[in-house]
C-alpha cells in the first residue's frame, strides 16, 4: 500500500466496528490502570454542571452540594475534553466535520426532552452507556447487566417513536420535471470550506498549553495521560462509528438499521470481554480497588436503563455520543448536552438526598462466585447475548 | 416539514435527507424507493456521515444496487442507487 492509501484507510475510510470495539476495550484497561477512576462520561458533566450552579449561586438551594474541583483537575472532565479533541481531529481529517443547525421545532423538543430523560436515567442507573453499562460490566459489577436490560427495552421503545415520527414526516409528492420551480437542491457550497483543516492546529496548541500547565503543578502529571487516553478513545469511537444509540435502537426494527445494530452489538461485546479480562486481572492482583465502578443494583437500574435508552434515541446520541456529535458540529446535540449537564446535578442531589432507599445493594460478581468463576460468569452472560443476537439476525435475514 | 423528493428526468429521482440523523435517512430512502419503478435511479443527499454506510448496506440488503457514494463537499455526500 502506498502512503496515500494507508492515510486514507486510517483517517478517511471508516474502520470496521469490531476494530473499534477491540481498541476501545484496550484503551479502557489503560485508562483504568492509569487514572484509577471509573470511566464515566457523566462524571465530567457533573463537574461542569456544578460549576454553573456554583457560579450562579443556585447551588445554595441544593442539598449536600459540594464545591467542584477545577475542570482541568477533575479526572473525567479532562477525559471528556480529550475525547472531544479526539473526535474533532478525526472528523476534520475525514472531511466529516460540518456545522449543522437545528431545522425543526421537533428537533429542539427532542434535544431538550432527550437530554433531560437521559440525565434522569443516569441518576437511576448510576451512569450512562459507559458509567452504568460498559464500565460497570467490565468492573465485574452486576448493575451493568441491569442497565443493559433497560437499554434493550428503552432502545426498542425509542424505535417505536422513531417509526411513528418518520411516518408523520411526509416525503413530498414527486415534483414533475416541468413544474419544478427551483432547480433540485444541490449540496451547498457553504459546507465546502477548505479552510477547515486549519482548525486542526487548535489540537496541538490545546495539548501543549495543558501539558505545560500540568507539568507546572506537583502531582498533576496524571491529567496529561488522561487527556491523551481520552483523545485516543474519542478518535477510535469516531473512526469506527461505535454508536451505542444505534446498537440498542434498531435491534427489533425492520424499518431501521438492524444490520448495523447487530454489528455494533457484537463490537461492544468484544470490547466488554477484552476490558473485563483486563480489569479482572488488575482487580484480582489488587492493582485496582475492587469497589471501583461497582454501583448499587436493583430494579431501579433497569428503569434507569429504559429512560436512558429512550432518551438517547430521541436526542440522537448517548452519553459519549453527545460529545461526539458536538465535536462533529451538530447543534441539536450541543443543546442536549447543555440540558443534560444542567439537569444532572440537581436530579442527582435531590433524588439521592430524599430517596436514598431507592438504591439497591452493591454486588461485585467475584465475591459471589469467586475469582475465575466470577469472570467466566460474565463472559458466559455475554456469550448468551451473542447467541440471542445470532437468533435475531436469523429472524431478520433468514439463512443469509 | 417534509423531505424533498424530486423527479429529475424520466428515470432518475433525487431525495434530500440533509439535516436528518440516524436512522431517518435509511427510513426515508426505503420509503422513496417504494415509489420508484424497477430500473429507476435514486440520488440520496445526506450530511450524516454514518448514513454513507447505513444507507448502502440496508438498500443492498433489500436487493437494490448501489452505484456510487460520492463526497459532494465537506460533510456532504451523494449516494446513487438503482432499484
Amino acid at each position: 500500500m502506498s502512503p496515500n492509501q494507508i492515510y486514507k484507510r486510517i483517517f478517511v475510510a471508516p474502520w470496521p466496528e469490531w476494530i473499534g470495539g477491540l481498541i476501545l476495550g484496550i484503551f479502557f484497561i489503560i485508562f483504568s490502570a492509569w487514572a484509577l477512576t471509573p470511566f464515566n462520561i457523566y462524571g465530567g458533566y457533573y463537574n461542569w454542571g456544578s460549576w454553573f450552579y456554583k457560579l450562579t449561586g443556585l447551588s445554595d438551594f441544593f442539598p449536600a452540594f459540594k464545591d467542584p474541583a477545577s475542570p482541568l483537575m477533575a479526572k473525567m472532565s479532562v477525559g471528556n475534553l480529550g475525547f472531544l479533541l479526539g473526535v474533532f481531529s478525526a472528523a476534520i481529517l475525514a472531511g466529516e466535520f460540518k456545522l449543522k443547525g437545528v431545522t425543526s421545532k421537533t428537533d429542539y423538543i427532542e434535544a431538550v426532552l432527550g437530554g433531560f430523560v437521559m440525565a434522569l436515567g443516569v441518576v437511576f442507573a448510576w451512569g450512562c452507556n459507559f458509567g452504568g453499562f460498559f464500565s460497570a460490566i467490565t468492573a465485574l459489577s452486576l448493575n451493568g447487566f441491569a442497565m443493559m436490560l433497560g437499554l434493550i427495552v428503552g432502545g426498542f421503545l425509542g424505535s417505536l417513536y422513531v417509526n411513528w415520527r418518520a411516518a408523520g414526516i411526509e416525503i413530498l409528492e414527486l415534483i414533475p420535471v416541468e413544474a419544478k420551480i427551483s432547480s433540485p437542491s444541490t449540496p451547498s457550497d457553504s459546507g465546502n470550506k477548505t479552510w477547515l483543516p486549519i482548525l486542526l492546529i487548535l489540537i496541538p496548541i490545546t495539548l501543549v498549553v495543558l501539558i505545560n500547565y500540568y507539568y507546572s503543578i506537583n502531582g498533576a502529571i496524571i491529567y496529561s495521560g488522561i487527556l491523551f487516553i481520552g483523545l485516543f478513545i474519542g478518535f477510535t469511537v469516531q473512526r469506527s462509528r461505535l454508536c451505542f444509540t444505534t446498537a440498542f435502537r434498531d435491534l427489533f426494527n425492520k424499518k431501521g438499521e438492524f444490520l448495523r445494530s447487530l454489528k455494533l452489538q457484537r463490537a461492544i461485546v468484544l470490547g466488554l470481554i477484552v476490558a473485563a479480562i483486563g480489569i479482572a486481572a488488575l482487580k484480582a492482583n489488587n492493582l485496582l480497588d475492587k469497589d471501583l465502578n461497582v454501583s448499587p443494583v436493583g430494579w431501579i437500574n433497569v428503569m434507569g436503563g429504559i429512560l436512558f435508552g429512550f432518551g438517547m434515541v430521541i436526542a440522537g446520541a448517548c452519553g459519549s455520543g453527545m460529545l461526539w456529535r458536538t465535536a462533529e458540529g451538530h447543534l441539536k446535540l450541543v443543546i442536549a448536552l447543555v440540558v443534560t449537564t444542567l439537569a444532572f446535578v440537581p436530579l442527582t442531589l435531590f433524588i439521592w438526598n430524599y430517596a436514598p432507599a431507592l438504591a439497591g445493594p452493591k454486588i461485585f460478581i467475584p465475591t459471589v462466585f469467586g475469582w475465575p468463576l466470577g469472570l467466566l460468569f460474565i463472559i458466559g452472560l455475554l456469550s448468551v447475548w451473542l447467541l440471542i443476537l445470532r437468533w435475531i439476525e436469523h429472524q431478520w435475514r433468514g439463512r443469509k | 416539514m417534509g423531505v424533498k423528493f424530486e423527479k429529475k428526468d424520466e428515470k432518475s429521482y433525487l431525495l434530500d435527507v440533509r439535516g436528518y440523523l440516524c436512522p431517518y435517512p435509511v427510513i426515508f430512502t426505503r420509503k422513496a424507493l417504494l415509489q420508484l419503478k424497477e430500473g429507476d435511479f435514486l440520488e440520496v443527499f445526506t450530511d450524516n456521515p454514518a448514513s454513507c454506510e447505513n444507507v448502502p448496506n440496508d438498500v443492498k440488503e433489500d436487493g437494490h444496487k448501489v452505484l456510487a457514494i460520492e463526497q459532494m463537499g465537506r460533510g456532504e455526500w451523494k449516494i446513487v442507487i438503482k432499484k
